[in-house]
């Protein structure tokens, strides 16, 4: 079963412009764990705007299993200041359940937080609400938007655990996009990389490493190395 | 840390209710020395005589009745005046064609004095109740827009993006996204609004009406009698401090309550 596939003929922000991205066409199978590694400035936050409907002005067309709206991480946590935590993730929900919130917010490891504001929270304990939110709807597809970078590094592996831990739990269909190689090599089932002008994928690759991985142990390194050894401008988007 | 804040807080708010008391008894105390030191006590009559009158006008005039007419006619063109003005502020925020369409015609609408909308209502629609309070709501409908454009063109996409990707429904996007990023400008429309329209209504009465506030003080007026024209005024500044400490203030803080202290 395909759980998300895009296939884009050509995406231009405008109509004189060169396109941003050109022919490209992705599929994910149900439950996969899909990285989307490319340099910055190459389109993939864009590819994931269009995938998630905020784009619409391109040409080619997008599935998403289940019919249901994708849950999303943004690249900040994206909460609404004046409502608290439970209402914040309550706002996604069309029936909304406080027991079924507080399960989830203690789920993330938040149980005290249901009646804070955002503004009394640490910018990881923002970071959970957002997951939290994502997966409160246990949403057939997940699209991740670079959710960890501006975090320092015990508190983003913390939450790469958690969402690891939820995957596994829910098994969405998740495209992960990021730049960092390390994080895609612990995280996904296939990596997927972007050449640049127009987007365009360069390279796939399975990572079959047992689960849980470890961001810095020897399997990811040793991956990381040979990968990098084999394709030394993989991460700028060339072969 | 914490409760040391506190006491900070709780002293700083101590000295400005202080200084808020203090100015205002400074005021009092410089009209009543003003009024002594005048030679004619019609002319400029001290407070304690204005209180006086003022307390005769409550209970043996007519002073409850004409400010409950006035009262009620602002709380009617108020209403109008923010549901109208805000749905064309935001509408002209976020829809571009409608600020191209509609920019020329809200300067010339904020432009028109009100005296002018004011006469021509009654020309036009009759000398009645209803064209007393469209004049009062015409003129105020414009600054409102202009203040809640401004509050939607600043509506932060980023949030907005939420309830797209979520696919929340309109209504509460509007409630719980967008409405909350409006208050803080739908509140200044609302206060200085009210000022204007206290200002505009007493104006439309004294015009076309027959009762209220503004047809009592063109009365006082042909009778030269200021006393009572002070004293009006000051049971309608009265019911202004009234509305702030009772609505304004309590409604700020509520809206307020999630902001860091």
């Amino acid at each position: 079963m395909t759980g998300l596939s895009i296939e884009v003929q050509e995406k231009r922000f405008d109509a004189l412009a060169a396109p941003v991205i050109g022919p490209l066409s992705l599929s994910l199978a149900e439950g996969e764990f899909v990285c989307l590694i490319g340099p910055s400035g190459s389109g993939k936050s864009t590819l994931l705007s269009m995938i998630a409907g905020l784009d619409r002005q391109w040409q080619g067309r997008v599935s998403l299993a289940g019919d249901a709206p994708p849950g999303f991480l943004f690249q900040e946590p994206r909460l609404m200041p004046w409502l608290t935590v439970a209402d914040n993730i309550e706002l996604v929900c069309a029936e909304p359940s406080r027991p079924r919130t507080l399960a989830m917010l203690d789920r993330v490891g938040l149980s005290d937080a249901a009646g804070r504001f955002p503004s009394e929270l640490s910018g990881g304990m923002q970071r959970r609400v957002a997951v939290a939110r994502a997966f409160i709807n246990r949403p057939p597809v997940l699209l991740l938007d670079e959710p960890f970078v501006s975090l320092d590094a015990p508190a983003a592996n913390q939450l790469r655990r958690l969402l690891e831990s939820l995957w596994l739990e829910y098994k969405p269909t998740v495209l992960f996009v990021t730049h960092d190689l390390a994080e895609a090599i612990a995280m996904g089932d296939r990596l997927v990389f972007l050449g640049r002008d127009p987007a365009h994928i360069i390279k796939q690759l399975r990572v079959d490493l047992p689960r849980p991985r470890e961001l810095t142990g020897t399997a990811v390194t040793a991956c990381l190395q040979a990968l990098l050894g084999e394709h030394p401008d993989l991460l700028s988007g060339r072969l | 840390m914490p409760a040391n804040n506190a006491a900070v807080t709780y002293r700083k708010a101590y000295r400005g209710n202080w200084l808020r008391v203090a100015s205002i008894a400074a005021f009092f105390a410089l009209w009543q020395i003003a009024a002594t030191l005048s030679a004619d006590a019609d002319l400029l009559p001290g407070p304690l005589r204005v209180l006086n009158s003022l307390r005769d006008h409550a209970l043996h005039g007519q002073l409850f009745f004409h400010l409950g007419m006035t009262l009620q006619r602002v709380a009617i063109a108020f209403v109008l005046a923010m549901l109208a003005g805000s749905a064309i502020g935001i509408l002209m925020g976020r829809l571009r064609w409608t600020n191209s369409a509609l920019d020329g015609l809200l300067v010339i609408a904020l432009n028109v004095p009100a005296l002018v909308t004011i006469i021509l209502c009654y020309i036009w629609l009759g000398l009645n109740e209803f064209a007393a309070v469209a004049a009062v709501a015409i003129n105020k409908i414009p600054t409102v827009a202009v203040t809640v454009r401004e509050g939607a063109r600043a509506l932060d996409t980023r949030l907005l993006e939420v309830g797209h990707v979520y696919q929340i429904s309109r209504s509460r996007r509007l409630r719980n996204i967008i409405l909350p990023q409006l208050y803080p400008y739908l509140l200044a429309a609302a206060r200085s609004g009210l000022a204007l329209i206290w200002k505009i209504v007493l104006v439309v009465e004294l015009l076309g009406r027959s009762n209220g506030v503004g047809f009592q003080l063109g009365t006082f007026f042909n009778f030269f009698d200021i006393t009572s024209i002070l004293a009006y005024t000051l049971a309608f500044v009265l019911v202004i401090f009234l509305l702030e400490a009772v609505l304004f203030r309590p409604l700020d803080r509520h809206i307020g309550r999630w902001r860091a202290q």
